[in-house]
């Protein structure tokens, strides 16, 4: 078995290979067989996966010059710890977000056609992302995934939609502007963009600081981060529920991955802990401003996406707790950090799709229409449950483990103050989390006028909601996982 | 020296003249003003590649769409703008964070370090393995090869959206015969010159400037005159036909790109000994698939009939 | 000085007066032209700053000509978006404040 997985040729650009074909397949063939073309494409980017898994656990971090072109002529992808968890979180989600989108989209005859290529071209372009170590192809990988997203978005053709969809578009385009102008800076400084061979060659001139400050202003903006989010709720919140799923669990993290790329690993000489303390106090005021904002929402897909607001604000927790502080609490902080963005994934996929099928169970948008969904649909409300566990970091949950992670890591390195981020934010979730329930329990009918989802919108969220919980249970493996990454990063 | 400092100016003049000037149509006509003019900065950082490709489709491509789109803005109809600005506080804002851009971008500009890492040399040296003789090409179509498949996968997803707005409600193209009668007789042999222009542009592009993506901007242009002139194009109202057309560039990019790495090799890598054939017939396929996107930018733009304005549409 | 860098500098200035131009206006046409200006003046210090360092230089050049497709792509899609909102609202800017967002929907449906 060993010896096969060595023997087989590197796996690393199937993943973006096989997206892309599935793209062009699905868009020269419309709508015919497009559940089968998608089953064929998943099952093989999950085979690939797989396979990945073992070589990497057998050869350690793989990397791939592409074309044969060494850098800094040509581009290199690498897989460490961290991007193959990214590329395994993207399967999974996107894999269960195809399963209810194949079912969810019947209604939405028209919407269709053009839903899967899209789909296709952002698992691609997530890939891309994860994989690549070259400044501007990630910029490349951020346009191709910020404009597949704008039209996912826009689908649907609805007034909301489309205002969500500019709002959203205009927000992508000045980031990825504010992170090229910082490219073409480095460029010009260092005169190569691979960002393993950068680490360490970064000075902190003018120059270099203005090119990170401008990149991260560009990934922030891209990431939905507070204040810059307010494009963020209406484009989450009024898309259709599959694409929410997808938004909300991936898009978003792919920019702030670059992010922790660019900081912990290329820029680590030249970033300073106040710097740092800046970028968990923006985070403090995501969790806060989300949490608060999420309570105040009556629409329930609205409540769903502020909560993305919030939660995506403790990733940012990661750079104070990591700047300048011993090894011991950088190394939680580390693994916290990024438990807390998959755990996310998983969780707010399982609770857009399950928010995705109550709307569509009860035919209206409010979360006052929830009434008597405890007593009429249990197995659609199954999934949002569970997810909320997740999300307000109880345990046994990832959410849990995650914030655990972070606690411990925030007191090893004497911060006490995000010791009440970490605890306000868990009570504020907890808060509108219960708000929801809340109305599920109320019964004010003996009269069962919902729309009963199929089983398939179900079970593909209660499913992530599934993998979210073990996330906490088994977490010891995702821990040695991303672990890897630090002691053989830069860092 | 004096020519680059008159001409920066009038580059920053015309783009603020962009921005300031009332009338939108004006504003839409020095934007194009403004993309002939990079053209010409181009030309002066030796960079004939982007003028060509900057006066095709940044000035050419991009003006078109706009005053396109502005054809169909009614501005007659659109409920006013009551503010055309931001409120004054943001406006204020706005102002001092531009002021600080340009004074950290100066001070960033003085301050850049020399790099550690000759990349030019470096690209020189590997001119020879990588099959083609202009730089440029070489670097579009093999060191970085990767970066170009991304991108043409930008330009198609751009495209599909376009597909996905326009026929999610049946709104057929507006008929756009702008043409003069006069400049319909000159593209009986304005086409033809055109398409021998593609054909030159696509070929010399592998031993100096010029290449596929210039080369499909011509083709583009092409269609967009034919299709306000009310020419024929074959093969357009056949919706599966155009689909074909649309992907056969990164498909067959994709393909050759596979060939190597299926054969035990690397992704990406032209097959040996046929790197400047697997280029070619890339930068043919991206030609002309390219050239149908271009144009489908410009004609899946939603464009519905007057009549249907008071419809309420989807929501 | 040399040329190179006459026309970074430049591309400087251009970079921020775009940003000024895509914060300040609210029409979004004219948002989207901002965003090309703001586009060129990135190109421009990239290919004027990293030549001004080491000379003609292909890889910059490339990259560029990349950034102009791309920038062309969104500014397509962009128009696409902004043909359909005015078709659908009679809009040609987004309202001010998020919320306000479903009044311009509720509006039109009755409408």
């Amino acid at each position: 078995m060993s010896s096969l997985l060595q023997e087989l040729p590197q796996l690393l650009p199937w993943l973006v290979i096989l997206p892309l074909f599935w793209a062009l397949f699905s868009l020269a063939l419309g709508v015919l067989y497009r559940h089968w073309i998608a089953g064929v494409f998943i099952f093989l980017l999950l085979a690939t996966n797989l396979i990945l898994i073992g070589q990497w656990l057998l050869l350690g971090d793989l990397y791939y010059s592409l074309g044969d072109w060494d850098v800094p002529l040509g581009i290199q992808l690498r897989l460490d710890g961290v991007a193959l968890a990214m590329v395994t979180v993207t399967s999974l989600v996107t894999a269960a977000c195809s399963l209810h989108a194949s079912t969810y989209l019947d209604d939405y005859p028209r919407a269709q056609q053009y839903f899967w290529p899209l789909l296709a071209f952002t698992w691609a372009s997530l890939n891309v992302i994860w994989l690549s170590a070259d400044l501007f192809n990630l910029y490349v990988g951020l346009e191709l995934l910020g404009l597949s997203a704008v039209g996912l978005v826009a689908l649907t053709g609805q007034t909301e939609a489309l205002g969500a969809a500019l709002r959203y578009l205009y927000a992508a385009l000045l980031g990825s502007l504010a992170y090229l102008l910082g490219v073409a800076l480095i460029y010009s400084g260092y005169g190569q963009l691979d960002l393993p061979a950068l680490s360490g060659l970064l000075e902190s001139d003018a120059s270099t600081r203005l090119a990170l400050a401008l990149m991260t202003l560009g990934l922030l903006l891209k990431t939905a981060i507070f204040p810059l989010h307010i494009w963020l709720p209406p484009a989450h919140g009024k898309a259709l529920p599959p694409v929410s799923a997808l938004l909300s669990a991936l898009v978003v993290k792919a920019s702030f991955y670059i992010l922790v790329r660019l900081w912990l690993e290329a820029g680590l000489q030249v970033v300073v802990p106040s710097a740092a303390q800046f970028m968990g106090a923006l985070g403090a005021g995501a969790v806060f401003w989300g949490g608060w904002m999420a309570w105040r929402q009556t629409e329930l897909k609205m409540l769903v996406a502020y909560s993305t607001v919030a939660q995506l604000g403790y990733l940012m927790l990661i750079f104070p707790l990591m700047v300048g502080v011993s090894p011991t609490a950088a190394q939680l902080a580390w693994e916290g950090g990024w438990l807390q963005l998959i755990a996310h994934a998983l969780a707010k996929a399982a609770m857009f799709l399950a928010a995705g099928n109550l709307v569509l169970a009860m035919r209206r948008p409010d979360i006052i229409g929830l009434h008597g969904v405890g007593r009429f649909l249990p197995f659609s409300l199954l999934g949002f449950g569970l997810a909320g566990v997740s999300i307000m970091g109880l345990p046994p949950s990832g959410g849990f483990m995650a914030k655990w992670l972070l606690l411990q890591s925030a007191l090893a390195s004497g911060q006490w103050w995000w010791l009440l981020v970490l605890a306000g934010g868990s009570a504020l979730s907890a808060v509108y989390i219960f708000k929801v329930y809340q109305q599920c329990y109320i019964e004010d009918t003996e009269v069962d006028n919902f729309r009963h989802p199929s089983l398939l919108l179900d079970l593909s969220s209660i499913t992530l909601a599934l993998l979210a919980l073990s996330l906490g249970i088994f977490s010891a493996w995702p821990q040695a996982l991303l672990a890897t990454a630090l002691s053989g990063g830069g860092v | 020296m004096i020519l680059d400092w008159l001409l920066a100016g009038a580059l920053i003049g015309t783009a603020a003249g962009v921005l300031l000037t009332r009338d939108l149509y004006r504003s839409v006509v020095l934007f194009i003003i403004f993309g002939l003019l990079m053209a010409l900065v181009w030309v002066r950082v030796e960079a004939p590649d982007l003028a060509l490709a900057e006066a095709a489709i940044g000035a050419g491509l991009t003006g078109v769409l706009f005053l396109d789109a502005l054809g169909h803005l009614n501005p007659d109809k659109a409920a006013a703008v009551r503010q055309k600005y931001r409120q004054p506080l943001l406006s204020g804002l706005a102002f001092l964070l531009a002021l600080g851009v340009t004074g950290l971008l100066w001070m960033a500009l003085v301050d850049s370090p020399q790099p550690g890492v000759h990349l030019p040399e470096i690209v020189d040296q590997q001119l020879l393995a990588s099959g083609v003789e202009h730089p440029i090409t070489a670097v579009l179509l093999s060191f970085r090869a990767y970066d170009t498949l991304l991108e043409v996968a930008v330009i198609l997803v751009a495209v599909v959206v376009g597909l996905a707005l326009r026929f999610s409600q049946e709104d057929q193209p507006a008929e756009t015969q702008v043409l003069s009668p006069l400049l319909q007789k000159m593209l009986v042999w304005l086409l033809p010159l055109m398409l021998m222009v593609a054909i030159y542009l696509l070929w010399i592009g592998s031993y100096r400037s010029g290449g596929a993506f210039q080369a499909a901007a011509v083709l583009a242009a092409m269609a967009v005159l034919m299709r306000m002139s009310g020419t024929p194009i074959p093969g357009h109202s056949n919706l599966y036909l155009l689909r074909i057309g649309l992907v056969v560039g990164l498909g067959l990019f994709l393909l050759l790109g596979s060939v190597d790495l299926v054969s035990g090799g690397n992704f990406l890598a032209w097959p040996e000994g046929w790197e400047k054939a697997s280029i070619l017939v890339v930068e043919g396929a991206l030609t002309f698939s390219l050239g149908m996107l271009l144009f489908s930018l410009f004609e899946a733009s939603p464009a519905p009939k007057q009549a249907s304005m008071t419809r309420g549409g989807g929501a | 000085m040399n040329t190179f860098f006459i026309y970074a500098l430049t591309g400087g200035l251009l970079s921020s007066l775009g940003l000024l131009g895509f914060i300040l206006h609210r029409h979004l046409l004219r948002r989207l032209m901002a965003f090309n200006l703001m586009g060129s003046g990135c190109f421009l210090i990239l290919t004027g700053l990293s030549q001004s360092h080491q000379g003609v230089d292909a890889v910059p050049q490339a990259l560029v000509l990349t950034g102009i497709v791309v920038a062309v792509s969104a500014t397509a899609l962009a128009l696409v978006l902004i043909r359909r909102w005015y078709h659908l609202t009679g809009q040609t800017s987004l309202p001010e404040d998020v919320q306000s967002l479903e009044k311009t929907s509720s509006k039109e449906a009755q409408g």
